[in-house]
Parts: structure tokens; sequence; C-alpha cells
């Protein structure tokens, strides 16, 4: 096959090539000769192809294409070192614990019971691997550790888990140190499942330990598991082994799959490994520390969080899906450049200024100029470029600030809640949408806090403004100060109470007298109380002016449409495709894709213009769970038929093939299978509309 | 043979006090010869279509009504000279007719049991109608129904003679009413169950001819000629997908793999993606590895040394010697690509992911674990409506997916589907056209020695003696099995007779179904009947024999549940009698 020329017809029928131009495959071995010709080009390693592609119908310049590949580098980059953060900071304290174990496990040595660390890491598959990648990083500082990830797949019986125990112990080494004679030469001595390969691997290299890693521990076979427990223990003496297992349910459900001898040759230690959960993740993402490039918006982040909750979804695909909201918005929005900070005049290119001119809220900005009775500022916006330029440059650093104190605000608010403690805490996310779609302004949520705040008593007080105290809050340190000094003034030892401390004062006029008046209550609030209830009546006022302030609609800003990406479209198609529903209607109403002026009729239904697969899946659908094929041969012939055709064999001839074509499509499309009830008769496997 | 003939008489006198029905309806008609085989499937069939009333008063089980007498003195009549004359041609007949008996009985208890046991099976649709059938044959033999009239369970009341379960005939009275539209905006669920409700699917008796179907000459002929009116269209679908060529780059770049669904083969679709991907980087064009799923014979290990060909084929590395096992190779190569990345990502174009050759358990997830490395970018094309099942939550992390839909409209058939005419040959059950039918096996066997035609004529005539004994394959098997000397001593008397029998009934109805599965017989009991006819001497020369067949595809072979290996011949009844004719002639 490889002397002869092979055509591009034939590409099609070979199993697996590498692709060339010309259509010739080149059979991967043949691919060795041409080697040295690229021996120039290959080393220099080049920076990636920019991938973004010239926007504005092609005349972007190519800076700019190349300063938007950049930028999203760079704006994603932060995200997901954000997210890395959150999962570092989740597992840090099982890692080191996982690591001190190991360590430790020296001094509970006893002759046959092999320490084990089993680590609860919950479904996802990564948690576990991050985490033993992390612990063999750590431990690889202090000792000469050897790690072996077990795959179930990867070990069929005890011979195979016992050669790729060896293989990947050795392999390791060697490519660390490289030809090594002597061992070399007694290993090869040795039938390659022999753990004495090992064991003089470890002596050699005085390795400290070999950690065996078992991935996905519940499928592994159980009494595979035991053999491998039970030979590693008897070389335990010469080999210093220890286990992970990775569990996704419980310990206890794990055990079940161990002997009770294989138990006691285990010296155990369980690790529960925190769950990272998506509004964690979420808030590191969005978090007003993170430098934010552009934002995303309510829709999107709902959509994809209803995702999240109505399918089984890991932390991996919540992230991605961030991603590639963050890739859309700079591959597809011309206007993302003028993202760009400091933003120079040959950027802007001139179209640009004709698709800013065109956005909703620059015309919004411009009547409200005219509304201001600003005429000229407007009739410059729309006719100097430079002035454009000029305000478009502030309009972004403006919005950005108010986007980023809109979420410092809700950061303020979340802070608030958590030191509250009492009220329930709204999850983040759902601030985050609340915020974004400009609704949290005046709603219940941020009522209920400030209320609950102007009831606080000064101990508690004291605490929040000291948390609030490097928020942008004005004089919180002030205040703190000055409900301190309150309090050390005050001769009893119970903390002030504000004048909003209804519930409190009601408690305490129900023991004295049995009588509640309200009167009485304030009446009750002591000189100190009151000179407390106006330092929370300051502490309300400025709260309420801030959020007042910050919580904006980010709609309504100038170049909102720039900063914040809120599309569902692509996002929903990408992920969430029905690849069965869009067959169907392609089978079903062929003119929705082909566009034909002889399908396109309005009313459905089959029609003699189809292409004939689709004919057939239209009579597949009307019939029954069996279908009789010379029946269903019968109406296809019907309606293909041509009727001025003089040669009638020729014809049935034709439409024959044509029906065998479209049965076999069916067929290969796992339609329909041979039925054996009749003769004759096709079984249908797939029902429409499912 | 004394011993043989006692059992056999035993089993007749048994015969005779259990009175099967079926015998006494034969002799009504006591010309006919041999129907009493056919009866359980003719019944089946015999019901026309539309009007179901009229087929089910014309089976078999109020006419065997009609004359509840005369069945004793009839069966006598028949009986008598296959006792007295051992050799003539009425012992042909008879243990047809007894195996008739009993297989009619076993075959309903079977299916009686098989109904309970498989209850949800979807495809068994019409199952009902043999329920029925069934449980009329099984309630035949019981002495005491035979006295009370079985009426037709076409009656709208639920029958009390007929012990169905109340459910089965509570649920006929309603069914009936249906109406011919469909219920609309019916939720997906509700949808399944409407379109899997059970009931009979009244179909018609009509069949194909042998001859309608297409060869693979007329068939290339024809399409080559043919042009598809909606050429144009289809090739603006295609240029309207060539326009995300940059985003999927894009994304592809991102670390996304794309899989691109829809109606239509997406070939032509990578095939200038790739090309699209050269032009792009032509100063140092990247490597691109296309996969062609659909080819039956790829192995996940032809993928993963293209791959490490690609991947070592630079200065200083030499392709080392690669393990044999797949998961080794994924891990050599993943080592290879962490440690020294090659200098452009490699990408893997992969068509039909969803074809059975990269379907099967481990070949999924090491794809995965390639692709889950950045220097590996995946494309890949799926064309079955379902192909999301096949990856769990785990996998699809890996794979990290974007999707898109690419319908092509343009026809799978000539290489995806790789031969047209043998699918529909097999999809109607007559994969042995592949060697031209009656023809090319009569040009096979003409080739062949005296004694390889020995043993296809005695395949042949076994099989068709079995048909004719109405027992299904599995059933066959079981039965074979379960006393190797029964079994011979009932089919030694068919084996010479069958020819002429089947000759005759040549034309008398549609041959029943045949397709899919088809007769078949174990292999040992084959074997032994070959030694039996001096055909052959050892087991050698036997396989040697039915190696010549295996290579001509004119045997199928296949596993019995049990393990056993089952011979059948790719034919239809139809051109089996034809064959054996020839072979007999």
């Amino acid at each position: 096959m490889a002397t002869e020329a092979p055509t591009a017809d034939s590409v099609e029928y070979q199993a697996c090539y590498v692709w060339t131009p010309d259509g010739a495959s080149l059979p991967a071995k043949r691919a060795a000769k041409r080697r040295r010709i690229t021996t120039s080009s290959v080393h220099s390693n080049q920076p990636e192809f920019i991938t973004t592609v010239p926007l504005l119908l092609g005349n972007e310049t190519h800076e700019n294409v190349s300063s938007r590949s950049a930028m999203l580098e760079q704006s994603w980059h932060a995200q997901e070192q954000g997210i890395n953060e959150v999962f570092e900071s989740t597992t840090a304290d099982t890692i080191s614990q996982v690591a001190n174990f190991i360590l430790q496990s020296d001094q509970t040595r006893t002759e046959t019971t092999i320490p084990t660390a089993f680590l609860v890491a919950g479904p996802s598959n990564s948690m576990y691997t991050n985490i033993v990648r992390s612990v063999e990083a750590q431990l690889q500082e202090i000792l000469d550790v050897a790690i072996v990830n077990i795959i179930p797949s990867q070990i069929v019986n005890l011979k195979s888990a016992i050669k790729f125990i060896n293989n990947q112990v050795t392999d390791a080494a060697l490519t660390i140190e490289e030809d090594d004679m002597s061992k070399h030469e007694q290993s090869s001595r040795r039938l390659n499942y022999d753990l004495q390969i090992l064991g003089d691997h470890v002596r050699f290299h005085s390795t400290a330990k070999i950690i065996l890693a078992f991935h996905d521990s519940e499928t592994f076979d159980g009494s595979l598991l035991n053999d491998i427990i039970e030979v590693i223990s008897s070389w335990y003496d010469r080999i210093p082994f220890v286990c992970l297992f990775g569990i996704k349910t419980s310990v206890e459900l794990f055990q079940e799959k161990l002997h009770r001898t294989t138990i006691q040759r285990l010296h155990g230690a369980q690790f529960e490994v925190a769950q990272v959960d998506v509004d964690s993740v979420f808030r590191a993402v969005s978090s007003s520390q993170r430098d934010k490039v552009f934002w995303l918006g309510p829709g999107i982040i709902y959509s994809i969080l209803q995702a999240q909750q109505n399918y089984i979804q890991s932390i991996a695909s919540f992230t991605r899906s961030l991603q590639y909201a963050h890739m859309t918005h700079i591959f597809a929005n011309p206007l993302s450049i003028l993202l760009k900070d400091p933003l120079p005049a040959q950027t802007f290119q001139k179209e640009l200024y004709e698709y800013v001119r065109n956005l909703d809220s620059f015309r919004q900005h411009v009547e409200d100029l005219i509304a201001r009775k600003d005429f000229d500022t407007a009739k410059n916006l729309l006719q100097d470029n430079y002035v454009l330029h000029k305000e478009v440059e502030q309009g972004i650093k403006k919005s950005k600030t108010a986007i980023k104190s809109l979420i410092l605000a809700v950061e303020l608010l979340t802070a608030i809640q958590k030191s509250l403690n009492n009220s329930a805490t709204e999850p983040w996310c759902n601030l985050y949408i609340k915020a974004m779609a400009g609704q949290l302004k005046d709603s219940a949520i941020v009522k209920d806090t400030l209320l609950a705040v102007k009831k606080l008593p000064s101990d508690a007080m004291t605490t929040l403004l000291a948390d609030l105290a490097d928020s942008p809050l004005p004089d919180m340190l002030v205040l703190h100060n000055e409900v301190r000094r309150l309090q050390s003034d005050s001769e009893g030892t119970e903390p002030l109470r504000s004048k909003h401390d209804t519930n409190y004062a009601g408690l305490r006029t129900t023991i004295v007298s049995h009588k509640v008046q309200l009167s009485k209550q304030s009446a009750a609030l002591s000189k100190q109380d009151l000179l407390y209830s106006n330092v929370v009546d300051r502490v309300d006022e400025i709260l309420v002016e801030y959020l007042q302030e910050a919580l904006i609609t980010p709609q309504e800003l100038f170049l909102h449409e720039i900063l914040i990406y809120d599309f569902k479209s692509p996002h929903r198609e990408v992920f969430a495709p029905k690849p069965r529903h869009a067959m169907e209607r392609a089978l079903n109403s062929p003119g929705d894709y082909l566009g034909c002026s002889c399908c396109n009729g309005t009313q459905r239904g089959l029609s003699a213009t189809h292409p004939v697969t689709s004919i057939l899946y239209q009579l597949f659908l009307e019939s029954g769970a069996i279908i009789n094929t010379s029946d269903l041969w019968s109406a296809f012939n019907t309606i293909v038929e041509s009727e001025d055709n003089d040669d009638e064999d020729a014809e049935q001839e034709r439409t024959l093939a044509l029906f065998s074509q479209a049965l076999a499509e069916l067929k290969y499309m796992g339609m329909i299978t041979s039925s054996r009830k009749k003769a004759d008769h096709l079984a249908k496997v797939l029902w429409n509309g499912l | 043979m004394s011993l043989k003939r006692k059992r056999q008489d035993d089993r007749e006198s048994i015969k005779e006090n259990e009175q099967p029905v079926l015998n006494g309806s034969q002799t009504d008609a006591s010309l006919n010869l041999h129907p009493a085989p056919e009866t359980p499937q003719k019944r089946r069939r015999g019901r026309p279509p539309g009007s179901t009333n009229k087929a089910k008063s014309t089976s078999g089980t109020p006419r065997k009504q009609d004359v509840p007498q005369s069945q004793r003195s009839g069966r006598k009549l028949f009986e008598s000279p296959s006792k007295t004359n051992a050799d003539g041609p009425s012992e042909i007949g008879n243990p047809i007719v007894r195996n008739a008996d009993r297989s009619a009985r076993r075959k309903s208890v079977r299916n009686l049991i098989e109904r309970s046991v498989t209850a949800g099976d979807l495809q068994e649709e019409n199952e009902e109608d043999e329920d029925l059938l069934a449980r009329q044959i099984w309630d035949a033999e019981e002495p005491e129904e035979n006295d009370q009239p079985v009426s037709s369970d076409e009656e709208p009341i639920p029958d009390p003679t007929v012990p169905v379960t109340p459910s089965k005939t509570g649920r006929k009275g309603p069914r009936r009413k249906r109406t011919p539209t469909p219920p609309q905006d019916l939720p997906p669920h509700e949808q399944f169950f409407f379109q899997n409700r059970a009931g009979n699917n009244k179909t018609s008796n009509n069949t194909i001819s042998s001859l309608s179907l297409l060869s693979h000459e007329q068939y290339h002929k024809q399409i080559k000629s043919y042009k598809d009116p909606h050429e144009s269209s289809y090739a603006y679908l295609h240029s309207l997908h060539s326009r995300s060529f940059p985003q999927w780059r894009f994304e592809l770049s991102q670390s996304f793999s794309i899989c691109l669904y829809g109606y239509g083969s997406k070939r032509h679709l990578t095939d200038s993606f790739a090309k699209y991907l050269y032009a792009q980087e032509s100063s140092s064009p990247p490597k691109i590895i296309v996969t062609n799923g659909y080819i039956s014979t790829l192995t996940i290990r032809q993928v993963l040394t293209t791959i490490a060909g690609v991947l070592y084929d630079r200065p200083g590395s030499s392709l080392p010697k690669l393990s044999t096992q797949p998961q080794e190779m994924v891990d050599s190569i993943l080592h290879e690509l962490t440690n020294s990345p090659p200098p452009h990502p490699i990408y893997l174009l992969i068509n039909s992911l969803d074809a059975p050759p990269l379907r099967r358990f481990p070949t999924p997830a090491l794809v995965a674990q390639l692709c889950a490395s950045p220097h590996i970018r995946l494309l890949a094309t799926c064309d079955t409506p379902n192909f999301p099942l096949l990856w769990d939550t785990n996998l699809r992390d890996q794979y990290n997916w974007v999707f898109h839909d690419t319908t092509t409209f343009i026809s799978y058939a000539g290489v995806e589907i790789e031969d047209v005419v043998e699918e529909v040959n097999e999809l109607m059950g007559r994969s042995g056209r592949r060697i031209k039918g009656k023809e090319g096996v009569g040009f096979v066997l003409k080739s062949l020695p005296e004694n390889a035609r020995g043993l296809y004529r005695v395949l042949v005539a076994e099989l068709l003696s079995q048909q004719d004994s109405g027992l299904d394959d599995d059933l066959e098997g079981a039965y074979l099995r379960d006393g190797d000397g029964d079994g011979n001593e009932y089919d030694d008397g068919t084996l010479i007779g069958t020819p002429q029998k089947s000759s005759q009934r040549r034309g008398k109805g549609p041959p029943p179904a045949a397709a899919g599965g088809g007769p078949c017989i174990e292999y040992r009991t084959l074997y032994q009947k070959v030694v039996e006819e001096f055909i052959c001497s050892n087991e050698m020369g036997f396989r040697q024999l039915l190696k010549e067949f295996h290579d001509h595809q004119m045997v199928v072979s296949r596993r019995h549940v049990t393990g056993a290996e089952m011979l059948g011949v790719p034919f239809r009844r139809d051109e089996m009698e034809a064959i054996l004719d020839d072979l007999m002639g």
C-alpha cells in the first residue's frame, strides 16, 4: 500500500493516516524519511499562531487581532488563577495531613501493616488526582519518593499489576539518571513481574517511600485488590509501600470489598477532602479583587448555574462554561478591543467609530446629553471621531469603576450577612445575578440586612465595624473606635443596645412588669445606649447612602454592551446540544436546512422533492413497531416515481437503488434492524421525538 | 434398532392418548399430506391485513371444534401404516407430524415463559399475537379445555375459557377504540409510551420477491447516474459550515475538543477543515491525523501507532519499541508529550467517533486520555442520534467537548456504509446474495468433490427439515442436545425424504421468516450425521470441508447461548429448497 500513489479517493477507506494537502496519505513509517528536511524549523519554539480572526468584515488590523488574543489570555488567566486558588486553599489542609501521615508512617511501621490513607474525595476524579499530585510534590522536597498511579483499566490481574508497579517506578528513575548498567543487568535476569526488581531498585536508590495511589478505588475488582495488598504486605519489610485510596462513596462501603485478613494488613487513616462548590468557585472568579477586563451578565450566569443544577456536572464543566463565555466575547465582538487599557488612538479603527455609534447605550447617552441641552457635545460625539475616542475611553473607565463598586457593594453585603450570622445568608451566585440585573437596590435582601444591622448590640457592632474597616465605606474606623469608647465608658458588663432593638427591649420589659409599653422601652435605654444608638444611626446612614450609590443597574451604563457579556445563545448550543432533535428535524423537514425553493413549502409532510432518506424516514415514522419492507417500498416508489418517464423498468431500478441507499442509511443511523417476526419485515428501533 | 423401535412405539402410544388436536384437523383435509408442521406458522401468518375477525375465524382453533370426534379415528387411519411399514414413505411424514405436535407445544410453552420473563422487550411488539396463539395451543392440549368451545379472541368481551391474565384481556378493549390520528402535544415520556404501546401492528403479508432486489452492478450503475437535485443546497450547507472553521480552530486552541453532529456524512467537512488548518499555518504546517472510525477493521492501536509515529518523527528521538497494550501505548505517548512537547499540537480528526470500532470499552477512555493532553487537539464527528450516551461525566470532562450542529445531508452510502446492497440484503435476510444466491452456490459446489457436496446436501436438508418441524433455532439447539439419540432417531427418516417433500411444498404461501436468524444446526449433530452417511470419516476431514464453505460464505456459524457452535446457511427457504433440488438432481 505504501508504494502505490494513493489517490484522494482511497483515503476515505483508510483507517488512520497522516493528512497531507495533496490528498495523499503518508503512512506513519514513511514520514520518518523526511525527518531531515524539517530539522531547521522544528527547533525554534515559535509562539502559537494567533487563532483569533480579523473581524469588522475582515478589515480589522493585525495589531488589533493579536491584541484581542492577548487580552483573552490575560483576562481568562486571571480567572483561572482564582479558581486554582480556591482549590488549593480548600485542599491545602488535607494535602499536608496526608503528607504528614506518610512521613510519620515510619514511626508507626510494624512488620506487616502497610500505612494506608483513605481519601474521601467526593465524586469528582480530578480532586483526588490533584491531591495526589500535590502530595507527591510536597513529599519530594523532603524525601525520595516514587509514586505509582494505578487506574483500574490499567491492570487486569495480579501479574499485570506488579508488572505495572515495577515499570512505573523503574522507568521514572530511568528518566532521572540514564543507563544504570548494574541495575539493568540485575533486573534483566528477573521476570518483569518479580517484586525483587522493585526491591533492588529501592535498595539501590534508597527510595524512602513507594506510594501506590489507587484511583477510582470502588471500581477495582475486590479479589484483585486483596491479592495486591497481600503481596505487597509480604514485601513490606523490604519495600516501604504506602497506599492511597481515592474513595467516592464512603470508607465503610469500600471496606466491604476487602477481606478481614487484608484489612488487618493495613494501617489506615481516613481523610475527608473538603468539597469545592460552584458558589465558591464563582465567588473567586467574580471577586472584586480579580483583575477583570469585562463581566458576565446575569442571564448567562443564570443559565450556566441552571445547567449545573439540572444535570450532574462537575466543577470543571462549570469553569469551562465560564471560559467559553470569555472566549466568545473576545473572539466575536470587535468592540471588545476597546477594553484595552490604555486605549491608543491607532487602536481605534474608523469602522469601530461607526460600530460604537450604533450601540444602544451610545444612543441613550446622546439622548441624555440632548435632554441636558448639551447639544455641542452630542453633535461632536456624532461627528468628531477624536471626541468620540476620548468619550469612549472615559466612558469605559467610568463604567468599569461603577461595576467594580457594584461588586464591592455585593461583597460588603455578604460580609455583613456573614457577621450577622443569625440571618440566612444568600448564596453569592444569587446576589451576583440580582446585582448584575440591577434588582438588588431596594430589594428585600438589602432591607433585611440593613434592619438587622440597626438592631446589633455594641459588641457585635464592634466586630462588624472592624471587619468593614478596610471596606470603601467612610468613617468605619472612627465609628469603631467610638463604639469601643462608649462600651468601655458604660459601667455594666452588658453590651450596649440600640434603640431599634425592639426584640431585646420587649423581652426585658416582660420580665420587669408584665406590661409591654413602647414608651417604656426607649425610656429604659441608658444614656450610653442612646449615644450608641446615635452611632448605629450613623452607620445605617452611611450604609444606605453607599448602597444607594453603588447598587446601580449595569444595563443602564454607557457602553455596557462591551463591558458585560450576556448572551445565552452560542453557549446553550455548544454545551447542551440536542443531536437527536437535530437529526430528526433534518430528516423530517429538510427544507429547514436546505433552504431550497422546492422543499420550503409551508406545509409539513412528505414531498417528492425531499432527499430520499428524508422521504423514507417520514414513511418510517408513520409505521408501527414492525414495518413491511414490501409495503414500505411501494409507498416509497409511489412518492419518488416521476411521471414523465418512458422506460419504466429503468425508472424502477433507479428508485430501488435510492430506496436501498435510504434503507441502508436508516440502518446505519440505528433506526431499524431486521425483524424475525415476519418475512421481509423491519423492526423499528428508534422512535420520534423522545 | 429394536430398542429405538420400542421407544418410538412408547412415544406414539403416549401421543395417541394425548389426542393431539392438530392431527385431527389435518385428517379432515386428508389429502393434504404434510401441512402439520406449517400449521402454527400458517395460523400466525394467515390473517389477512385489516380484517382481523375474518382471519381468526379461519384459524385452526375453531375448526378443530367442528370435528371433535373424527380426531381419534382419523389419527388411527393415518397412523397405522407407519407402524406396519417402517421403511415406507409414510414413515417420512410421521416424525414430522409428531415433531410438529411436540414443537408446537414446546414452542407455546416456551413462548409463554419467554413472554413472562422478557416482558419489557420493546422490539417484540407482535409477541402478543404469538402469545395468544401459544395459549391456544397450550390450552388445546389440556383435556378439560377440549370440550369447551374456544371462542375467537377477537371478541371484545374477555374470553373466560382462555386463561389469559386479566390484565391482558382488559387491555384489549380500549385499544380497539384507538383513533388513527395520534394525540398531539404529548410530553416526551408519554410519547414514549404512546409510540411503544402494545398492540398488534397489522402489517400485510406482502414480500419482496428475491428478484426485485438490486445486484451490486445495478445499484452502482443507478447511483452513479443519479443526480441529486439538491446538490447545490448541500454545497451551500457545506460553505455555511466552512465559515465556522476559524471558530473551530480557535476553540481547539483553547483546549476544547469539538464534536460535530447532525444528519449527513461529515467527512468532506473534516477534510476541508484539515485543508484550512494546513493553509493557516503553512509556514510550518501542523501534523494532522485523520481517523476513519467507520472502517470496520480499525483498531485503537492503529490510531496510537500513527500518533506515536508523528510524535517521534523529529530529530533527537527515534521511535521506541512501543508496547502492544493500548493503555501502555497511551501512557508512553502522554509521557513523551509532557516530557518533550512537540512544537505544534497534533490535530486528531476522527470521522464517526461513534462507529462500532471506536465504541468498545477501553477505546473512548483512551481517546479521552489522549485529548486531555494540551498537545493533542481533537475534532470528532458523530453520526448516530444518541451518541452522547457513549460518555459518562468523567469522560465528558476529559473530552471537554463543544458541540456543533453540522447537518450536511450528504449520503453516508459508499463510504460510511461500506456496501449498501449488502446492508439491504442483510436487513431482508438475504445475506446469501453476496455469493449470488443459488447460482453462486451451485457454481462453487460443482467445483468441489463429491463428499463436499454431500455435506452441503446434508446440511441444507437438515435445516429444511428443522424448519418444517417449526423449531426455532434456539430451541433446536437445546432440543438436540438434551438427547442426542432421540434427535437422531427422528431425523434419520426425514433426512432422506425431505428433498421431495420440500420441493412439493414450494410455492405454498410465503416462506417463514428467515430474516436475521434462520435455522441452524449444532456442529456436533451435523458431524455425526455426516459420519453416518460416510461422507467423511474423521473430524479433520469434516473441518476441512466446512472451511471451504466458510471461505465462500456459504455457511454461517454462530454461538449458541450454551456455547455450542451452531451452523446455518445464509439463505432463505426457497433458495435452500432450490439448492437442495440441484444437489439431489
